[in-house]
C-alpha cells in the first residue's frame, strides 16, 4: 500500500522510473488477479478485464480512506497498458498453441479465459500500434475506454481533456481502427 | 491541451459535408497532394456508419466485429440465407427475435423464424446449435411444433425455422375461453404427452413456459403445441458469473419456471425431469392462476436471490397460493367457479399431483411427462393417484438438509434447553418416527442403487446426507447422544470426478469435495460457537446502501466507524452483533459531514474515538453509546493530509476528561494522553501493547523519551550514545523493553523502566536493517537486512543468552513488507506477494505459498489458491461440511466465517446467503469483510450495497481431541446401535486426565465439563453478553444453578462475582 502510494506520488512528481514502476506493479497485481480468478472460474471463461482493472485499482489503492482522485489518471494509464499487454500476451500464446507450441493444458485454459479470439486482438493490436505512430493520445484514450473500461467522463479526466474532446477522439479513433482493421481482414 | 491532427480535422469536417460531391470537394481541397492522408479519411468516412458500438461494449469479440462490418438482417423485408422473407417481427426475448416469414423455396409457405441475437452467436454455440437442429428434425408429434430448417445467416446469426402456430399461449387461452380446472387438466395432459416424445428422442426442452406452450384452435378442437424445442440447449451457456454479469437475457430457462437444478452454475446435470419440473409451474399456472414464484418478486431480486429462490424456497401448495392471491375472485371467475370452491378443488390431490411435480429433489418427481399425465388422467377419472402428501418427516429431514449449519448451531442451543425443559411425549415420538424414516432412506438409498459407480456414490452421498439428518434429529433429542454423534469420525474422502482420466482432473482447478470435508470440523465449529461465549449469537450480515463504504475499526475490533457518500453519518457499529450502536454529530448534520472532517481516531483502549471537524473542534465520543463526551475548542493543530495517514498534533494544550487519544503518524501509531496531552516538544509518540501508560515519545530521531499518559511526566529518556537516526522505537516483549533502529545497521533494545540499554544487535556484514521485529515473548528478534544487489538476508537472535542463529532464508531483493512472528514460526511476505512461514527449528520454511493475501489480525492467511491457514496452528483451515462451496472459493473474515467472494458473488457460508451487491467486494486489510458496491458504474441502475459480517469461528480440530472433548463433557459414549452409555466418576476422571494431556487447538478450546447439557450454557451466554447493569441478576441465576447442580467450583466463582 505504502509502495503503491509512493509510486503514484514520484509518478505525480514527473520521476521518470516512477512510471515503470508503476506499471510493473499494476501489471503484476493485474496478472495475480487474472491468475486467482481463473483457478476458480469455468474454463473458457472470459475475464471481464474492466472488472479485473477496478479490482485492482481497489487492492492497490486501499480501503476507501481518501482515495486521491488525481491519482486516478496515472494508475489507469498503467492498468490500461498492463491489461493490453496481458491480453496480447494470451492471444499470442493461444496463437503459439494452436500452432503446435505448447501442450500445458492449463495454459490454454488461461488463454481460453482471457480471451476468445486472439486473431482480432492481436489485429487490434496491430492497428493501434500504428494508430500510436499517428495518433499518440487517442491512444491513450483508446487504452483507457477499451482496456481499462473507464468510463467516458472518467477517460477524460484520466487524459485531461474536456469530455467533448473525448467525445470526438473517440468516434475518430473507433473509425479509424474499423478501418484498419477492416483492411487486416480483407488482406488475410 | 487538445491539438488537433489534421487527419482528425479534416474528417469531422468532411463529415458535416452533405452528398459525396461536396465531400470529394472538400477532400481535394483540404489534402492536396496528400494521398495517403486523403485515403485515410475516405476510408474512415465509409466506415464511420458502421462503427457503431464496435468497441464500445469493453469487450471485444470477433464476431460481433464481423456482425458489425455487414448490415444487419433483421428488418422486414430482409431475405434470410435465399428463401425466408422477413415479414413482421411477433417477438423478441432474451435469446432473439421471432419473425413471420415467406419461404420462397422449394415451398411455398408462411413460417416463423427466430433469430438468435448477436452476442450469443460464438463459434461453440454455433456448433451446438448445428447438433441441435439435426436433433430437432427427428420429432413428429401433433403437439411439437415442427422445427422445419435452420442455419446461420450471412452475417453469422444462427436461425431456426419453424412451424408457424398461430395459437395463444395456453394460459391465455384458458383464461380467454374461462376453461375450467378440469377442462385445464385435459388440455394439460396433450402437453406432457408432447414432452414425453421429446425426451423420447433424446430432446430436453429446458425452456418450457406459457409462451412456449401455444394453443390453437382446429376445428373448434383446442390443440396445444410446444415450440422452440431445444434452443435453449442450442444457444445456451452455463450459468457462469458472466452471465450474472450479462443478466437475464443469457439464462437458459426462465427463472420462473425453472427446476432447482437448473438454478446453478453447473447445468451439465440437466436431465429430462427438469422439464416435469417446468410442466409443473405451468400446471401451477394454470390452475392457481400465477406461477409458485410471483414473477414480480424475480423481477424484484438480485439475480443470486432469483437462484436461490429456485433452489431452496418451498413454494406454496396451489391451492394455499390461490386463496392468498390479491386477484383471487377474477382468477376463479376465469375458471367459472366460487373462489371457495376452487380452493377447496384444489386442495388435496391436486396439491399433490402439481407439488410432486414440483419437488426440489428431481428423483422424487414424477419420474416422465407420461407419468405426470397419467396421475392426472387418473385424478380426473376419478381413480387414486401415486401423489401423496409429503410426510412430515420427509419435510422435516428436508428443512434440516437446507438449513444445516444453522440449524447445528442453533439445536445444540436449543437441544440443551430442550434438555433442560424435558422433552414432550409427541415431539419424542415425532422425532423417533423421523429418525426411522430418515434410517430406513439412509440404508434403501445405499441398498437400492447398484448401477455403476455414479449411482453408488451418489447414494453414499444422500446416505451420508441423511445421516447426518439423523444426528442433528438426535441432538434435538438428546444433546448427550446427538454431540456424541455428530463427533463421530466419518468417510470424508472422495473423489469428486471419478469417471474422468488422470488429464482432466489435473485441469480442473480444484475439487469440489466440499460437502465431505471432515464433519468434525463442523461440529466443533457448531460446539465452540456454542461453547465460545463470545460468540453467542449467529447474526445475519449488515448490509447498507452506498457506492462506497469507509470503515475504520477499532484496535480491539468489537467497534468499527462507518461513513459513506451516501450515508454521511458517521455510523458506529457493534462488530459482532452487527448492530448499530448509534451515529455521531446527531445534531448537526453539516459539521460531522464525514468528507469535510479532518479525522477520525479510536482510543487504544477502544473506548472513545475522536473527530476533529472543519471548525477545528475536537470531540471526544463514547464507542459505546455514540454519545459526545467532551470537547477541545479550536485552534489545535490537529490535521489529517489524508492521503498517506498523516496527522500532526502541533500543540495541544492540557485536556480534561479524555482518556485517551491514538493518532497516526507517519503511518506509526502514537497514542496522546490519558489526561493530557504532551506534545509541545515530542514529535511522535508511540503507545504500548498492554495496558501500560507509558509512551515512547521521539523528537527528529533524536531524543527518545518515555512518558507516563497519566501523570504527563517525562519518566526517562532513553540512554543513547548515538544522536540522530533513531527509528521505528517500540515497545516488545511486554512492554518491558523499547526496541529501535539505530542508525542503518543496528537494533537496540532498551530497557522501558529506566530506559538503559539492554543490547545490541549488529551484524558483522554490515548490510543496510531494513526492518526487525520481535517475537511476543522477547525470545527472538528478526531482521531483514540488504545483503547484496540480488538479495536480501533474514538474521535472526535470540534471547537469553543472545546469540545469533544460522541465517535461515534469502530473500528476494526489497523482499520485506511485513512480517509476523511468533515464538515458534515466522512468515515472511515479499513484494510479490509470496509468502513462506518458517519454523525455527526446521530449515525449510513449513509453508511456501505462491501469493499471499492477507494476514488477518487473528492470524489467519490465506494464499492465491484461497488455501486459509491458521498461523498459530500452522494448519490449512477447511470449510465445514454442507456448504456449497469448496474452501478454496472461500475467505476468511475477520473472525473466522468463510465467504465465498468472486467478483460477482459472494455467500456468506454460515447462513448460506447470498450477499446482494453488484461487483466488487474486499476485505479489508484487517480480514474483517467489508463490501463495496462498485464506484465505477457501467450497467444501468445498479443498487449499492455494502456488507459487514460478524461471525463464529470455525476450528480445526482432530477427531480424536473432539470426539474426547464431547464424551468429557457429556459424560458417556455411544455404545452399539448408537445408544448412550454413561461413565461412572471413576471413567470420567480418568477420560478428563487423558483430555488434559491433549494440546488445546486453540487457547479458548472449551474446558471439559464446560458444555453443561442444562440451561447454564445458555445463562452464562447471556452473563457474558449482557451490559453492567444487567450482569447481576444472571450472576444469581448461575449460582443458583451451579449450587444446586453441586458443582461447587462455579458457584465460587459466581459468589465471588456477586460479592465483588
Amino acid at each position: 500500500m505504502d509502495d503503491f502510494s509512493q509510486i503514484l506520488a514520484a509518478v505525480e512528481a514527473g520521476e521518470p522510473l516512477a512510471t515503470e514502476q508503476l506499471l510493473t506493479l499494476v501489471y503484476s497485481e493485474l496478472r495475480k488477479l487474472a491468475a486467482q480468478k481463473l483457478a476458480h472460474e469455468t474454463p473458457g471463461q472470459t475475464l471481464e478485464a474492466t472488472a479485473l482493472v477496478h479490482e485492482a485499482y481497489l487492492r492497490l489503492v486501499g480501503d476507501g480512506i481518501d482515495k486521491r482522485w488525481e491519482h486516478r489518471g496515472h494508475f489507469f494509464a498503467a492498468a490500461a497498458e498492463a491489461m493490453r499487454r496481458i491480453l496480447v500476451d494470451a492471444a499470442r500464446r493461444k496463437q503459439a498453441v494452436r500452432h503446435g507450441g505448447g501442450r500445458v493444458r492449463v495454459t490454454l485454459l488461461d488463454i481460453h479465459a482471457l480471451t476468445q479470439s486472439p486473431d482480432d486482438l492481436l489485429v487490434l493490436d496491430q492497428a493501434l500500434t500504428r494508430f500510436a505512430a499517428e495518433e499518440p493520445r487517442k491512444v491513450e484514450l483508446v487504452k483507457l475506454r477499451f482496456f481499462a473500461g473507464l468510463s467516458m467522463p472518467e477517460a477524460a479526466d484520466a487524459l485531461g481533456i474536456s469530455l467533448s474532446t473525448a467525445e470526438r477522439w473517440w468516434v475518430f479513433a473507433r473509425t479509424w481502427l474499423l478501418t484498419e482493421m477492416q483492411k487486416e481482414h480483407f488482406s488475410e | 491541451m487538445t491539438e488537433r491532427s489534421p487527419a482528425e480535422v479534416i474528417f469531422f469536417a468532411a463529415l458535416e459535408k452533405i452528398g459525396p460531391e461536396q465531400r470529394a470537394a472538400y477532400l481535394e481541397a483540404a489534402c492536396g497532394e496528400n494521398v495517403e492522408l486523403r485515403r485515410r479519411v475516405e476510408l474512415m468516412l465509409e466506415a464511420h456508419p458502421k462503427v457503431g458500438d464496435f468497441m464500445a461494449t469493453g469487450s471485444f469479440s470477433g464476431e460481433a466485429k464481423e456482425a458489425r462490418l455487414k448490415p444487419s438482417p433483421d428488418h422486414a423485408g430482409a431475405v434470410i440465407a435465399g428463401k425466408y422473407k422477413l415479414l413482421e417481427k411477433i417477438g423478441e426475448g432474451g435469446m432473439g427475435e421471432v419473425w413471420v416469414a415467406d419461404q420462397l423455396e422449394p415451398i411455398k409457405r408462411r413460417v416463423a423464424l427466430k433469430l438468435i441475437k448477436r452476442g450469443m452467436d460464438s463459434r461453440s454455440v454455433l456448433a451446438r446449435f448445428e447438433a441441435e437442429r439435426q436433433a430437432l428434425g427427428v420429432m413428429d408429434h401433433p403437439n411439437i411444433a415442427k422445427v422445419l430448417d435452420g442455419g446461420t445467416t450471412e452475417t453469422g446469426q444462427p436461425y431456426f425455422v419453424m412451424e408457424l402456430v398461430k395459437g395463444t399461449p395456453i394460459t391465455e387461452f384458458c383464461d380467454a375461453r374461462r376453461l375450467t380446472a378440469k377442462q385445464r387438466l385435459a388440455l394439460f395432459i396433450p402437453v406432457c404427452q408432447a414432452i414425453q416424445h421429446a425426451h423420447q428422442k433424446g430432446i430436453i426442452h429446458r425452456d418450457i413456459k406459457p409462451s412456449n406452450v401455444l394453443v390453437a384452435l382446429h376445428d373448434e378442437t383446442p390443440v396445444p403445441k410446444v415450440i422452440d424445442f431445444g434452443v435453449a440447449k442450442a444457444v445456451g451457456q452455463q450459468l457462469t458469473e458472466k452471465t450474472i454479469y450479462t443478466g437475464f437475457g443469457n439464462l437458459v430457462g426462465t427463472p420462473a419456471y425453472m427446476a432447482p437444478e437448473q438454478a446453478t452454475f453447473n447445468q451439465l446435470d440437466i436431465d429430462t425431469r427438469a422439464d416435469v419440473y417446468a410442466l409443473g409451474v405451468l400446471l401451477y399456472e394454470l390452475l392457481a392462476g400465477s406461477p409458485p414464484v410471483e414473477p414480480e418478486r424475480l423481477k424484484r431480486a438480485a439475480l443470486d436471490e432469483v437462484l436461490r429462490i429456485v433452489r431452496d424456497e418451498e413454494p406454496p401448495r396451489p391451492s394455499v397460493r390461490f386463496s392468498t392471491s390479491e386477484g383471487k375472485a377474477s382468477i376463479a371467475a376465469m375458471r367459472q367457479i366460487d373462489p371457495m370452491k376452487l380452493s377447496a378443488l384444489m386442495r388435496g390431490e391436486i396439491d399433490w399431483i402439481v407439488m410432486k411435480a414440483l419437488e426440489k429433489d428431481r428423483s422424487r418427481r414424477y419420474e416422465t411427462a407420461n407419468g405426470f399425465a397419467a396421475d392426472i388422467r387418473r385424478y380426473l377419472d376419478g381413480e387414486a393417484i401415486q401423489a401423496h402428501p409429503p410426510s412430515a418427516s420427509y419435510r422435516l429431514s428436508k428443512f434440516v438438509k437446507r438449513h444445516r449449519v444453522v440449524i447445528a448451531t442453533v439445536s445444540a442451543f436449543v437441544g440443551m434447553l430442550i434438555a433442560a425443559v424435558g422433552i414432550s411425549g409427541t415431539l419424542a415420538i415425532k422425532a423417533t418416527r423421523a429418525r426411522t424414516e430418515a434410517e430406513k432412506n439412509a440404508r434403501l438409498y445405499l441398498e437400492a442403487s447398484t448401477e455403476g459407480q455414479r449411482s453408488r456414490l451418489d447414494a453414499e452421498f444422500r446416505a451420508i446426507d441423511y445421516q447426518i439428518d439423523l444426528d442433528l434429529e438426535q441432538l434435538k433429542n438428546d444433546t448427550r447422544v446427538g454431540l456424541l454423534r455428530l463427533a463421530r469420525p466419518r468417510k470424508t474422502e472422495f473423489d469428486p470426478f471419478p469417471f474422468q482420466n488422470d488429464d482432466d482432473r489435473k485441469a480442473m482447478p480444484f475439487s469440489i469435495g466440499d460437502r465431505f470435508q471432515p464433519l468434525q470440523e463442523f461440529v466443533a465449529a457448531a460446539v465452540i460457537t456454542v461453547g465460545q461465549l463470545k460468540y453467542a449469537r449467529l447474526r445475519p450480515p449488515l448490509t447498507q446502501e452506498d457506492d462506497q463504504l469507509s470503515y475504520v475499526y477499532s484496535p480491539d475490533g468489537s467497534t468499527f466507524l462507518t461513513w459513506g457518500p451516501e450515508e454521511k453519518r458517521l455510523q458506529l457499529w457493534d462488530s459482532r452483533k452487527a448492530t448499530l450502536k448509534g451515529k455521531l454529530y446527531e445534531d448537526d448534520e453539516d459539521l460531522g459531514d464525514p468528507t469535510r472532517l479532518d479525522g477520525r481516531l479510536f482510543s487504544p483502549d477502544s473506548k472513545t474515538i475522536l473527530t476533529r471537524d472543519v471548525t477545528g473542534m475536537i470531540r471526544c465520543w463514547s464507542t459505546e453509546t455514540a454519545k459526545l463526551l467532551s470537547r477541545i475548542d479550536g485552534s489545535h493543530s490537529f490535521y489529517d493530509t489524508s492521503d498517506n495517514k498523516e496527522i500532526k498534533v502541533e500543540h495541544v494544550r492540557t485536556m480534561k476528561k479524555e482518556p485517551y487519544i491514538r493518532a497516526l503518524f507517519q503511518n506509526e501509531d502514537f497514542a496522546l494522553g490519558n489526561n493530557r496531552l504532551i506534545t509541545e516538544r515530542v514529535k511522535a509518540k508511540r503507545r504500548p501493547e498492554t495496558g501500560d501508560t507509558k509512551i515512547i515519545g521521539q523528537e527528529f530521531a533524536v531524543r527518545v523519551e518515555l512518558w507516563d499518559t497519566q501523570t504527563g511526566k517525562l519518566i526517562t529518556r532513553l540512554d543513547r550514545p548515538e544522536s540522530g537516526n533513531a527509528t521505528g522505537f517500540r515497545f516488545a516483549n511486554e512492554s518491558k523493553w523499547v526496541v529501535g533502529q539505530e542508525g542503518k545497521s543496528k537494533v537496540v533494545i532498551y530497557s522501558a523502566n529506566d530506559g538503559r540499554e539492554i543490547t545490541r544487535l549488529v551484524h558483522h556484514t554490515g548490510g543496510e536493517f531494513l526492518s526487525f521485529d520481535v517475537s511476543p515473548n522477547g525470545k527472538r528478534v528478526v531482521v531483514s537486512a540488504k545483503r547484496t544487489e540480488n538479495g536480501d538476508a533474514l538474521y535472526v537472535w535470540e534471547s537469553n543468552p543472545w546469540r545469533l542463529l544460522p541465517r535461515i532464508s534469502e530473500l528476494q531483493p526489497g523482499a520485506f513488507r511485513q512480517f509476523l512472528t511468533d515464538d515458534q514460526a515466522l512468515i515472511t511476505t515479499d513484494a510479490g506477494n509470496s509468502a513462506a512461514l518458517y519454523d525455527f527449528d526446521a530449515s525449510n520454511p513449513l509453508w511456501n505459498l505462491d501469493v499471499l493475501d492477507v494476514i488477518t489480525k487473528d492470524g489467519f492467511l490465506w494464499d492465491r489458491f484461497d488455501a486459509i491457514y491458521d498461523i498459530k496452528t500452522k494448519l490449512r483451515l477447511i470449510a465445514p461440511p454442507g456448504h456449497k462451496f469448496p474452501p478454496v472459493l472461500a475467505r476468511l473474515a475477520q473472525d473466522g466465517r468463510f465467504v465465498k467472494i468472486g467478483s460477482y458473488e459472494l455467500i456468506d457460508s454460515v447462513t448460506e446467503k447470498s450477499i446482494p451487491q453488484e461487483q466488487s467486494y474486499m476485505l479489508s486489510s484487517e480480514g474483517a469483510l467489508v463490501g463495496f458496491g462498485a464506484f465505477f458504474h457501467f450497467g444501468s441502475g445498479a443498487e449499492y450495497k455494502s456488507a459487514i459480517f460478524p461471525a463464529p469461528r470455525f476450528l480445526k480440530i482432530s477427531p480424536e481431541l473432539l470426539q474426547l472433548w464431547i464424551q468429557v463433557a457429556v459424560r458417556g459414549e455411544l455404545g452399539p446401535a448408537g445408544r448412550f452409555i454413561p461413565w461412572n466418576e471413576e471413567t470420567w476422571q480418568k477420560k478428563q486426565r487423558e483430555l488434559a494431556a491433549f494440546t488445546p487447538p486453540h487457547p479458548e478450546f472449551p474446558f471439559p465439563g464446560y458444555l453443561a447439557t442444562d440451561k447454564l450454557h445458555w445463562l452464562r451466554a447471556e452473563f457474558e453478553a449482557a451490559p453492567e447493569d444487567k450482569k447481576r441478576p444472571l450472576a444469581q441465576a448461575l449460582l443458583h444453578r451451579t449450587e444446586q447442580s453441586g458443582n461447587e467450583g462455579e458457584a465460587k466463582r459466581w459468589r465471588a462475582w456477586l460479592n465483588k
